[in-house]
């Protein structure tokens, strides 16, 4: 049946004709600023800023006070892990709105394009994220930069920081608007979260895209005195941004290709602006999937800066307190008195004899689970000495304490670095093994004799290998452990170290090539 | 014509909920009676485009809506007041009306007053700064018509705007709806034949997705007149079509 029904036309009053350009802008600034009211993302800023105080801002301020050092936790993505989950979270929450609150049918009748007024909702949801983190990010920088004594900003992970939780809100709206539960948000949150934690201690190089785990890796070395012995890297921190700012282009890009979000033509646009946004995903997969790591220095050939590679020139700062000069870094220059103080006894007892090193010098950290990796190296003998410094492995940056998986108890890297007496202690022994080992040896029971009678003299007595007991995972220190009281080599070690230090002299220039050659029995020894 | 349609259906599935009804409505109020389950609301829908037709022809206010750019224009001329009204607890009232407002495109510089005005329309002056959360079910069906009349609408579709109103508001509510109706087509969905009576210049009667009945309240009261069921003669008209069509 088809039935007609006619009003009389009464012609409506005629309006003024809408006016676009400058009166929509303003009204899409009028529509932002209400989101920006109205964002629920301004519950989460009290969280993300306690927890970034909290976790990386107290930590940070204890590790040693260069850039290196106290933006190694940013740069692992701390600051990331105290925002992204809520981030994510709560873009989730927004995108849902409509779903949740039932009022989509209400506004798919509206003029504004859905997706105009999606973005309008996201943008103002991450304008407060990106100004949140950005001031936390500006309070650490300005924090640091008031008492910092060497290295250089790093920037890049700021931009990998900013860029990642973009990312995180775009992708959280995006799910909220696809599913919008009140239950997608939890979810959003806590798969964020999972994520980051994988991806930080994952394996592989695709794991490095994370911007949890990777910016550790970008930079040279992956140690806290990145920026003070060479560049900071940016091939990886370059990479990250495209995959990022890819999955971001692609969330905001999904939400526009729905059939409720405008005509075909802003679909089309909608899609093609994924389609980019998965081309740059992909590229940056593919990118990272050249990725040489060496050291923790990656390098990916694509985006490499050769200027890069070249160390960062310094003039040493040297200390003479000790027989032979000590000399470090100026950005650890605070660190110099206590260093060559804590090691005088040991470098003032070998000084002179055949073998012994001529200078003491900082190179740069490398990747060990010690707090110092020492060498002795060249002609005439110079000692390196490799400082670890802000290694949270080792050397633990939490008021609390150490982790259980910390053997070795010490302090802080700062603390440690700061006291000659805990240089004396925990540092001179190491640098002392590697010293009397590149000297004498450690091959036979002759030569761990005289080894032991030298560090003893230097301020380093037997007892203590004893004592310690496998707790330096260093093969040559295990060898001297395994020298205990009573037992011939311990008595002939206690013996060398009691003559006078010219007796010891004498009898070193008279022996040394003979006890390296392993010719010399402990029935050889005065 | 604000609205032109010729023989328009809408399917979901197997069930056909409109089942090819034709109508040309300029301005004035227009009452959408019918049972559960007659069609208003799909009518209702495809005419505020929630919702395409399956077949037939579809104007409103001179522009095809299955085309994008008559459609966001259509739009932009349109209120729309659902059944189920959604609302965001957060916004006040004249947050939540400007929302709409800037997402209808009106100009920007126009907004602050457009907005005092449907908010001073439907009474809730005295609220507007309140939070939506904490309004009553009635004063929320209130932001509900502001938000729906707050663009100055050339066509204004109410499903069931008055469940929630209190007497004295719903009397207000009819004044209001004649009072848009002067210049803007008015169709209003309900099962409140009373509303029909005292707002509508016509009504349609809907039953199995057809008009069963189209034509002035006098005109369905009239039908009513040996008719017994129903206490108002509107309500006797309107059981009397109703007995008719199901015969």
């Amino acid at each position: 049946m088809t039935d007609v029904a006619t009003l009389a036309d009464r012609r409506p009053v005629p309006r003024e004709p809408h006016r676009h350009g400058s009166a929509l802008r303003l009204a899409s600034g009028r529509l932002l600023r209400l989101e920006l009211r109205r964002s629920p993302m301004l519950l989460m800023i009290p969280v993300g800023v306690f927890l970034f105080w909290f976790d990386t801002y107290r930590s940070s301020m204890m590790l040693d006070p260069t850039w290196g050092s106290q933006t190694l936790l940013l740069r692992q993505g701390s600051a990331l892990e105290d925002f992204a989950p809520f981030v994510a979270g709560f873009a989730a929450w927004t995108g849902a709105r409509d779903g949740r609150r039932r009022t989509a049918e209400q506004i798919g009748v509206t003029a504004l394009p859905r997706w105009a007024a999606r973005l309008s909702s996201w943008a103002a949801a991450t304008f407060w994220v990106v100004l949140a983190h950005g001031f936390c990010l500006a309070i650490l920088y300005m924090s640091i930069d008031s008492h910092v004594t060497g290295g250089s900003a790093p920037w890049w992970p700021v931009i990998v920081d900013l860029t990642g939780l973009i990312a995180m809100s775009a992708i959280g709206f995006a799910l909220g608007v696809m599913l919008p539960s009140r239950f997608t948000a939890p979810l959003v949150a806590i798969v964020v979260f999972m994520i980051l934690t994988v991806t930080r201690t994952a394996p592989g190089k695709y794991a490095m895209l994370s911007p949890a785990v990777s910016p550790m890796y970008s930079l040279s070395p992956a140690k806290a005195d990145a920026g003070v012995f060479y560049p900071y890297g940016s091939d990886l921190p370059k990479v990250q941004v495209f995959f990022w700012v890819g999955l971001a282009v692609l969330a905001l890009g999904t939400l526009g290709v729905s059939a409720v979000c405008g005509g075909r033509l802003a679909r089309l646009g909608a899609a093609v602006t994924a389609a980019a946004g998965v081309a740059l995903a992909a590229t940056a997969v593919g990118l990272v999937g050249t990725a040489t790591v060496v050291d923790g220095r990656v390098t990916i050939a694509a985006v490499h800066d050769s200027s890069q590679d070249v160390p960062i020139s310094y003039t040493p700062s040297c200390s003479g307190s000790a027989a032979i000069p000590v000399c470090v870094n100026p950005a650890y220059q605070d660190y110099l008195p206590s260093i060559a103080a804590g090691l005088a006894p040991l470098l003032d007892a070998v000084a002179g004899l055949p073998g012994a090193p001529v200078r003491a010098n900082q190179v740069p950290s490398v990747t060990d689970s010690l707090p110092v990796v020492a060498s002795v190296t060249g002609s005439p003998a110079t000692l390196d000495l490799s400082l670890s410094v802000g290694d949270q492995g080792l050397m633990w940056i939490s008021p609390s304490g150490p982790p259980s998986s910390v053997t070795m108890p010490c302090c802080s890297s700062r603390t440690l670095w700061s006291s000659s007496e805990l240089i004396g202690l925990e540092i001179k022994p190491l640098v002392g093994v590697a010293v009397v080992k590149s000297m004498v040896g450690l091959s036979d029971d002759a030569q761990q004799a005289v080894s032991l009678g030298l560090l003893e003299s230097g301020g380093v007595p037997a007892s203590e290998f004893v004592s310690r007991d496998g707790q330096f995972p260093d093969a040559n220190v295990q060898i001297l452990e395994k020298v205990l009281p009573g037992t011939p080599t311990y008595e002939a070690a206690q013996r060398f170290a009691a003559m006078s230090a010219q007796a010891r002299h004498a009898w070193l220039v008279a022996h040394l090539d003979l006890l390296r050659a392993g010719r010399l029995t402990l029935a050889d020894l005065p | 014509m604000n609205i032109e349609m010729d023989d328009l259906t809408r399917r979901f599935g197997r069930t056909q909920a409109v089942a090819g009804v034709s109508l040309q409505a300029g301005a004035g109020v227009y009452g959408l009676l019918g049972p559960n389950g007659a069609g208003k609301t799909s009518l209702l829908r495809m005419l505020a485009t929630v919702i395409p037709p399956s077949s037939g022809t579809l104007r409103l206010l001179g522009r095809d809506p299955g085309a994008a750019a008559g459609r966001r224009e259509i739009r932009r001329k349109i209120g729309y007041l659902p059944q189920d009204l959604g609302y965001y607890p957060g916004f006040t009232v004249v947050e939540f009306v400007e929302y709409f407002a800037l997402l209808k495109e009106v100009p920007s510089s126009k907004v602050p007053a457009a907005v005092a005005a449907a908010v001073e329309r439907v009474e809730l002056g005295g609220k507007a700064k309140a939070k939506l959360r904490t309004l009553s079910g009635g004063m929320l069906r209130r932001v509900g018509i502001a938000q729906a009349i707050v663009n100055e609408p050339e066509l204004l579709l109410f499903d069931e705007p008055t469940a929630g109103l209190d007497p004295e508001q719903r009397v207000t509510f009819r004044a209001l709806l004649r009072d848009l109706g002067e210049t803007s087509t008015v169709v209003v969905s309900t099962h409140l034949v009373e509303d029909v009576g005292a707002a509508c210049s016509q009504v349609v009667l809907m039953y199995d997705g057809k008009f069963a009945y189209r034509g002035t309240p006098a005109e369905l009261a009239a039908r009513g007149d040996e008719h017994s069921v129903g206490d108002a003669p509107l309500e006797r008209g309107y059981s009397a079509v109703l007995s008719g069509v199901r015969s």
